[in-house]
Protein backbone atom coordinates (compact mmCIF):
# COMPACT_ATOMS: atom_id res chain seq x y z
CA UNK A 1 0.00 0.00 0.00
CA UNK A 2 0.50 3.47 -0.88
CA UNK A 3 2.19 5.86 1.74
CA UNK A 4 0.71 8.91 -0.14
CA UNK A 5 -3.20 8.69 -1.56
CA UNK A 6 -2.40 8.36 -5.42
CA UNK A 7 -3.79 11.61 -6.91
CA UNK A 8 -6.54 9.24 -8.61
CA UNK A 9 -8.27 8.66 -5.66
CA UNK A 10 -10.09 10.94 -2.75
CA UNK A 11 -10.68 11.57 0.67
CA UNK A 12 -13.60 11.43 2.80
CA UNK A 13 -14.12 14.03 5.65
CA UNK A 14 -16.34 13.18 8.23
CA UNK A 15 -18.27 16.56 8.90
CA UNK A 16 -20.50 17.45 11.88
CA UNK A 17 -23.35 19.12 11.45
CA UNK A 18 -22.32 22.10 13.72
CA UNK A 19 -19.93 22.91 10.75
CA UNK A 20 -22.69 22.58 8.13
CA UNK A 21 -25.06 25.73 6.76
CA UNK A 22 -28.41 26.02 8.80
CA UNK A 23 -30.27 24.03 6.44
CA UNK A 24 -27.83 21.07 6.84
CA UNK A 25 -26.64 21.37 3.17
CA UNK A 26 -23.64 22.70 3.28
CA UNK A 27 -20.31 22.34 4.37
CA UNK A 28 -18.81 25.44 5.62
CA UNK A 29 -14.83 25.99 6.01
CA UNK A 30 -15.19 25.22 9.75
CA UNK A 31 -15.24 21.66 8.85
CA UNK A 32 -11.55 21.75 7.95
CA UNK A 33 -9.96 23.79 10.21
CA UNK A 34 -7.27 22.59 12.76
CA UNK A 35 -7.30 22.88 16.23
CA UNK A 36 -5.09 24.49 17.32
CA UNK A 37 -5.41 25.31 20.96
CA UNK A 38 -4.61 21.41 21.20
CA UNK A 39 -1.47 21.93 18.44
CA UNK A 40 -3.36 19.69 15.87
CA UNK A 41 -1.26 20.38 12.43
CA UNK A 42 -2.91 18.14 10.28
CA UNK A 43 -6.66 16.77 9.25
CA UNK A 44 -7.91 13.05 9.68
CA UNK A 45 -9.78 11.71 6.90
CA UNK A 46 -10.55 8.56 5.19
CA UNK A 47 -9.12 7.24 2.14
CA UNK A 48 -11.86 6.26 0.45
CA UNK A 49 -10.79 3.58 -2.51
CA UNK A 50 -9.65 1.71 0.87
CA UNK A 51 -11.75 -0.98 0.95
CA UNK A 52 -11.36 -1.27 -3.42
CA UNK A 53 -15.13 -2.02 -3.71
CA UNK A 54 -16.22 -1.90 -7.29
CA UNK A 55 -18.56 0.88 -6.97
CA UNK A 56 -18.49 4.47 -4.99
CA UNK A 57 -21.54 3.53 -3.53
CA UNK A 58 -20.06 0.71 -1.96
CA UNK A 59 -16.96 2.22 -0.55
CA UNK A 60 -19.33 5.18 0.94
CA UNK A 61 -21.15 2.25 2.53
CA UNK A 62 -17.68 0.90 3.85
CA UNK A 63 -16.50 4.21 5.22
CA UNK A 64 -19.45 4.84 7.14
CA UNK A 65 -19.06 1.26 9.02
CA UNK A 66 -15.46 2.52 9.91
CA UNK A 67 -16.87 6.16 11.20
CA UNK A 68 -19.75 4.26 12.84
CA UNK A 69 -17.16 2.19 14.68
CA UNK A 70 -14.32 4.93 15.50
CA UNK A 71 -16.88 8.26 16.03
CA UNK A 72 -19.75 9.69 17.30
CA UNK A 73 -21.75 9.98 14.00
CA UNK A 74 -24.97 11.96 14.48
CA UNK A 75 -28.12 11.99 11.84
CA UNK A 76 -27.44 14.90 9.55
CA UNK A 77 -23.65 15.28 10.13
CA UNK A 78 -22.22 14.59 6.04
CA UNK A 79 -19.35 13.20 4.25
CA UNK A 80 -17.16 15.32 2.14
CA UNK A 81 -15.37 14.06 -0.73
CA UNK A 82 -12.26 15.50 -1.87
CA UNK A 83 -10.35 14.50 -4.80
CA UNK A 84 -6.63 14.39 -4.06
CA UNK A 85 -5.10 15.73 -7.35
CA UNK A 86 -7.93 18.12 -7.29
CA UNK A 87 -6.97 19.67 -3.99
CA UNK A 88 -3.79 19.82 -4.39
CA UNK A 89 -3.95 21.45 -7.44
CA UNK A 90 -6.04 23.81 -6.18
CA UNK A 91 -4.10 24.93 -3.50
CA UNK A 92 -0.60 24.77 -4.68
CA UNK A 93 -2.26 26.70 -7.99
CA UNK A 94 -4.02 28.79 -5.98
CA UNK A 95 -2.40 29.68 -2.61
CA UNK A 96 1.60 28.64 -3.41
CA UNK A 97 1.20 26.18 -0.92
CA UNK A 98 1.92 22.37 -0.88
CA UNK A 99 -0.53 19.66 1.12
CA UNK A 100 -0.82 15.73 1.08
CA UNK A 101 -2.91 13.21 1.53
CA UNK A 102 -1.44 10.27 3.47
CA UNK A 103 -1.71 7.63 5.28
CA UNK A 104 -1.55 6.97 8.44
CA UNK A 105 -3.62 3.91 9.84
CA UNK A 106 -5.41 4.23 13.12
CA UNK A 107 -7.90 2.87 14.60
CA UNK A 108 -8.91 2.64 11.25
CA UNK A 109 -6.93 1.03 8.43
CA UNK A 110 -7.99 3.48 5.89
CA UNK A 111 -7.55 6.42 8.18
CA UNK A 112 -5.66 9.32 6.64
CA UNK A 113 -4.60 12.64 7.44
CA UNK A 114 -4.10 15.84 5.13
CA UNK A 115 -0.43 17.12 6.08
CA UNK A 116 0.72 20.62 4.84
CA UNK A 117 -2.29 22.62 6.54
CA UNK A 118 -0.38 24.16 9.46
CA UNK A 119 1.05 27.16 7.66
CA UNK A 120 0.40 31.13 7.12
CA UNK A 121 -2.79 30.23 4.85
CA UNK A 122 -4.37 27.46 6.78
CA UNK A 123 -7.65 29.39 6.85
CA UNK A 124 -7.49 29.56 2.92
CA UNK A 125 -6.88 25.94 2.58
CA UNK A 126 -9.75 24.78 4.95
CA UNK A 127 -11.86 27.37 2.21
CA UNK A 128 -11.08 25.35 -0.80
CA UNK A 129 -11.13 21.72 0.87
CA UNK A 130 -14.56 23.25 1.97
CA UNK A 131 -15.17 24.41 -1.54
CA UNK A 132 -14.27 20.88 -3.38
CA UNK A 133 -15.88 18.80 -0.31
CA UNK A 134 -19.72 20.46 -1.16
CA UNK A 135 -19.12 18.98 -5.13
CA UNK A 136 -19.60 15.48 -3.66
CA UNK A 137 -21.43 14.81 -0.07
CA UNK A 138 -23.43 11.94 1.64
CA UNK A 139 -24.93 11.10 4.86
CA UNK A 140 -22.08 9.90 7.17
CA UNK A 141 -24.95 7.58 8.66
CA UNK B 1 -36.17 38.55 31.47
CA UNK B 2 -37.35 34.99 31.93
CA UNK B 3 -35.47 32.38 32.69
CA UNK B 4 -36.43 28.82 31.42
CA UNK B 5 -35.24 25.54 31.60
CA UNK B 6 -34.09 25.43 28.61
CA UNK B 7 -31.73 28.00 29.92
CA UNK B 8 -30.23 25.73 32.48
CA UNK B 9 -30.11 22.54 30.97
CA UNK B 10 -29.32 23.89 27.27
CA UNK B 11 -25.59 24.40 27.27
CA UNK B 12 -25.00 21.16 29.38
CA UNK B 13 -24.61 17.56 27.98
CA UNK B 14 -27.75 15.65 28.90
CA UNK B 15 -26.43 12.36 30.17
CA UNK B 16 -27.03 12.97 33.76
CA UNK B 17 -29.19 10.69 35.50
CA UNK B 18 -32.43 12.23 37.30
CA UNK B 19 -31.69 10.69 40.25
CA UNK B 20 -28.52 12.78 40.55
CA UNK B 21 -29.98 15.70 39.87
CA UNK B 22 -32.75 16.10 42.46
CA UNK B 23 -30.34 14.32 44.92
CA UNK B 24 -27.83 17.37 43.69
CA UNK B 25 -30.93 19.78 44.36
CA UNK B 26 -31.79 18.04 47.74
CA UNK B 27 -28.26 18.39 49.01
CA UNK B 28 -28.06 21.88 47.91
CA UNK B 29 -30.88 22.99 50.08
CA UNK B 30 -33.20 23.76 46.94
CA UNK B 31 -35.57 20.89 46.68
CA UNK B 32 -37.58 21.75 49.47
CA UNK B 33 -38.02 24.97 48.40
CA UNK B 34 -39.51 24.13 45.26
CA UNK B 35 -43.02 23.51 43.98
CA UNK B 36 -44.85 20.07 42.90
CA UNK B 37 -45.34 22.00 39.84
CA UNK B 38 -41.75 23.49 39.14
CA UNK B 39 -40.25 19.82 40.91
CA UNK B 40 -42.25 17.86 37.77
CA UNK B 41 -40.90 20.52 35.01
CA UNK B 42 -37.53 19.98 35.86
CA UNK B 43 -38.21 16.23 35.63
CA UNK B 44 -40.18 16.23 32.86
CA UNK B 45 -37.48 18.52 30.67
CA UNK B 46 -35.06 16.01 31.73
CA UNK B 47 -36.85 13.33 30.60
CA UNK B 48 -37.46 14.54 27.26
CA UNK B 49 -33.94 16.19 26.71
CA UNK B 50 -32.93 12.24 27.02
CA UNK B 51 -35.15 11.34 24.17
CA UNK B 52 -33.79 10.70 20.57
CA UNK B 53 -34.95 13.64 18.38
CA UNK B 54 -37.00 11.68 16.70
CA UNK B 55 -38.97 10.92 19.25
CA UNK B 56 -39.98 14.43 20.45
CA UNK B 57 -40.63 15.02 17.16
CA UNK B 58 -38.65 18.13 16.52
CA UNK B 59 -34.67 19.32 15.81
CA UNK B 60 -35.84 22.72 18.61
CA UNK B 61 -35.11 22.15 22.13
CA UNK B 62 -38.00 20.29 23.50
CA UNK B 63 -38.79 21.97 26.57
CA UNK B 64 -39.45 25.76 27.07
CA UNK B 65 -41.55 25.50 30.07
CA UNK B 66 -40.62 28.62 31.84
CA UNK B 67 -39.93 27.71 36.06
CA UNK B 68 -41.25 31.07 37.11
CA UNK B 69 -45.10 30.78 35.78
CA UNK B 70 -44.46 28.08 38.67
CA UNK B 71 -43.66 29.98 41.30
CA UNK B 72 -39.87 30.17 41.11
CA UNK B 73 -38.04 33.29 41.95
CA UNK B 74 -35.18 34.76 40.28
CA UNK B 75 -32.97 33.79 43.04
CA UNK B 76 -33.74 30.32 42.93
CA UNK B 77 -33.68 29.77 39.80
CA UNK B 78 -29.55 30.89 40.01
CA UNK B 79 -29.40 28.79 42.79
CA UNK B 80 -30.47 25.92 40.52
CA UNK B 81 -28.38 27.31 37.00
CA UNK B 82 -25.61 26.68 39.45
CA UNK B 83 -26.65 23.83 40.94
CA UNK B 84 -27.08 22.03 37.67
CA UNK B 85 -23.47 23.19 36.45
CA UNK B 86 -21.93 21.84 39.97
CA UNK B 87 -23.42 18.70 39.10
CA UNK B 88 -22.03 18.89 35.57
CA UNK B 89 -18.90 19.90 36.51
CA UNK B 90 -18.88 16.31 39.40
CA UNK B 91 -20.31 14.35 36.61
CA UNK B 92 -18.46 15.48 33.48
CA UNK B 93 -14.72 16.06 32.85
CA UNK B 94 -14.27 19.93 31.27
CA UNK B 95 -18.32 20.73 31.14
CA UNK B 96 -19.21 23.93 30.85
CA UNK B 97 -19.24 26.19 34.00
CA UNK B 98 -21.63 28.29 35.63
CA UNK B 99 -19.99 31.17 34.94
CA UNK B 100 -18.81 30.63 31.60
CA UNK B 101 -22.45 30.25 30.55
CA UNK B 102 -23.57 33.34 32.36
CA UNK B 103 -20.68 35.15 30.33
CA UNK B 104 -21.90 33.77 27.59
CA UNK B 105 -25.71 34.48 28.34
CA UNK B 106 -23.91 38.03 29.41
CA UNK B 107 -22.73 38.40 25.71
CA UNK B 108 -25.67 37.09 23.70
CA UNK B 109 -28.40 39.80 26.35
CA UNK B 110 -25.81 42.40 25.24
CA UNK B 111 -26.24 41.81 21.65
CA UNK B 112 -29.98 41.67 21.82
CA UNK B 113 -29.89 45.44 22.79
CA UNK B 114 -28.24 46.63 19.74
CA UNK B 115 -31.52 45.80 17.58
CA UNK B 116 -28.97 44.03 14.73
CA UNK B 117 -31.20 42.06 11.94
CA UNK B 118 -31.86 38.87 12.64
CA UNK B 119 -30.81 38.96 16.09
CA UNK B 120 -32.78 36.45 17.22
CA UNK B 121 -32.51 34.06 15.05
CA UNK B 122 -28.68 34.68 15.25
CA UNK B 123 -28.81 34.09 18.78
CA UNK B 124 -31.17 30.89 18.65
CA UNK B 125 -28.15 29.35 16.15
CA UNK B 126 -25.84 29.96 18.33
CA UNK B 127 -27.30 28.37 21.36
CA UNK B 128 -28.12 25.28 19.12
CA UNK B 129 -24.42 25.35 18.35
CA UNK B 130 -23.55 25.50 22.09
CA UNK B 131 -25.29 22.62 22.63
CA UNK B 132 -24.41 20.56 19.88
CA UNK B 133 -20.42 21.02 20.61
CA UNK B 134 -21.39 20.18 24.31
CA UNK B 135 -22.73 17.10 23.34
CA UNK B 136 -20.03 16.35 20.52
CA UNK B 137 -16.87 17.18 22.95
CA UNK B 138 -18.41 17.05 26.69
CA UNK B 139 -14.71 17.63 27.29
CA UNK B 140 -14.67 20.86 26.10
CA UNK B 141 -14.51 23.69 28.57
CA UNK B 142 -15.45 26.45 25.86
CA UNK B 143 -16.93 25.26 23.10
CA UNK B 144 -17.88 28.85 22.20
CA UNK B 145 -15.02 31.44 22.57
CA UNK B 146 -16.71 34.50 24.02
CA UNK B 147 -14.20 37.23 22.85
CA UNK B 148 -14.49 36.13 19.72
CA UNK B 149 -18.31 35.85 20.42
CA UNK B 150 -17.23 39.93 21.46
CA UNK B 151 -15.96 40.46 18.24
CA UNK B 152 -18.84 39.39 16.05
CA UNK B 153 -20.86 41.46 18.05
CA UNK B 154 -19.17 44.38 17.36
CA UNK B 155 -18.99 43.65 13.46
CA UNK B 156 -22.62 42.86 13.22
CA UNK B 157 -23.73 46.05 15.42
CA UNK B 158 -21.16 48.32 12.96
CA UNK B 159 -22.03 46.93 9.31
CA UNK B 160 -25.82 46.15 9.86
CA UNK B 161 -26.23 43.91 7.30
CA UNK B 162 -29.85 43.02 6.69
CA UNK B 163 -29.19 39.10 5.41
CA UNK B 164 -28.83 36.30 7.88
CA UNK B 165 -25.59 34.83 7.37
CA UNK B 166 -24.51 31.14 7.91
CA UNK B 167 -22.57 30.22 11.39
CA UNK B 168 -21.02 27.92 12.38
CA UNK B 169 -17.97 27.21 15.07
CA UNK B 170 -14.10 26.62 14.58
CA UNK B 171 -12.84 23.67 16.35
CA UNK B 172 -11.35 26.13 18.99
CA UNK B 173 -14.75 27.70 19.53
CA UNK B 174 -14.60 30.74 17.15
CA UNK B 175 -17.53 32.19 15.79
CA UNK B 176 -17.55 32.04 11.94
CA UNK B 177 -19.94 33.64 9.52
CA UNK B 178 -20.46 33.19 6.00
CA UNK B 179 -22.46 35.17 3.31
CA UNK B 180 -22.50 32.27 0.46
CA UNK B 181 -24.43 33.00 -3.21
CA UNK B 182 -21.73 30.41 -4.68
CA UNK B 183 -18.23 29.45 -4.79
CA UNK B 184 -16.91 32.72 -6.74
CA UNK B 185 -19.12 35.25 -4.50
CA UNK B 186 -18.39 34.41 -0.61
CA UNK B 187 -18.03 36.59 1.70
CA UNK B 188 -16.46 34.66 4.93
CA UNK B 189 -15.33 35.92 8.47
CA UNK B 190 -13.74 34.18 11.82
CA UNK B 191 -13.55 36.24 14.40
CA UNK B 192 -10.51 35.90 16.49
CA UNK B 193 -10.43 36.16 20.16
CA UNK B 194 -7.97 39.52 20.19
CA UNK B 195 -10.58 41.02 18.52
CA UNK B 196 -9.99 40.79 15.36
CA UNK B 197 -11.01 39.25 12.22
CA UNK B 198 -9.86 36.87 9.48
CA UNK B 199 -11.65 38.00 6.15
CA UNK B 200 -11.92 35.77 3.03
CA UNK B 201 -13.94 37.24 0.38
CA UNK B 202 -13.93 35.62 -3.22
CA UNK B 203 -16.10 37.12 -5.85
CA UNK B 204 -16.55 36.60 -9.45
CA UNK B 205 -15.46 39.50 -12.20
CA UNK B 206 -16.82 40.10 -15.43
CA UNK B 207 -13.98 40.74 -17.74
CA UNK B 208 -12.99 40.02 -21.64
CA UNK B 209 -12.24 36.73 -19.61
CA UNK B 210 -13.85 36.21 -16.35
CA UNK B 211 -11.85 35.33 -13.29
CA UNK B 212 -12.64 35.10 -9.64
CA UNK B 213 -10.70 37.47 -7.13
CA UNK B 214 -9.52 35.88 -4.05
CA UNK B 215 -9.16 39.11 -0.33
CA UNK B 216 -7.98 37.72 2.43
CA UNK B 217 -6.83 39.80 5.73
CA UNK B 218 -6.81 40.37 9.01
CA UNK B 219 -7.94 43.22 10.61
CA UNK B 220 -9.94 45.12 13.32
CA UNK B 221 -13.36 45.08 13.31
CA UNK B 222 -13.29 49.03 12.59
CA UNK B 223 -11.07 48.94 9.48
CA UNK B 224 -12.94 45.55 8.28
CA UNK B 225 -16.19 46.90 8.20
CA UNK B 226 -14.93 50.23 6.25
CA UNK B 227 -12.76 48.10 3.83
CA UNK B 228 -16.12 46.08 3.24
CA UNK B 229 -18.31 49.10 3.01
CA UNK B 230 -15.40 50.70 0.83
CA UNK B 231 -15.42 48.07 -1.81
CA UNK B 232 -19.14 46.72 -2.01
CA UNK B 233 -18.14 43.84 -0.22
CA UNK B 234 -21.28 43.95 2.11
CA UNK B 235 -23.87 41.73 1.23
CA UNK B 236 -27.21 43.80 -0.52
CA UNK B 237 -29.46 45.51 1.78
CA UNK B 238 -26.75 46.29 4.03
Amino acid sequence: LPTLLPDSDSAARHCPKKHLSDDGQRIMATAFHLRQQRGEKELSVLWVEYFGRPTRGENIDYLRNELSRTLNVRSGDLLGIVGVEDARHRVSSELGKGIEFRRSPRGSTAHSRIVGMDCDAQYEIAAILAEQANLETYPAS
Amino acid sequence: MSICIDDIFGTSPSSLAGGAWLGELRSAGIKDRLTTEALNLIEESRFARNLPQTQTGTAEPPQYYSLETAGVSHELLAEIAKAYAALCQNSIRGAVTYDQRQRFRECLDAFLEHGIPNDRRIVSRLQSLLEMSSEDEPENPAPINVDSLDSMVEFLARARIQRYPDISLSPDGLVFLEWYDSPEQTLSLLFLPDGSARLLWTRRIKEAIPRRDRVSATMGIAPLVSFLKHNNALPPGS
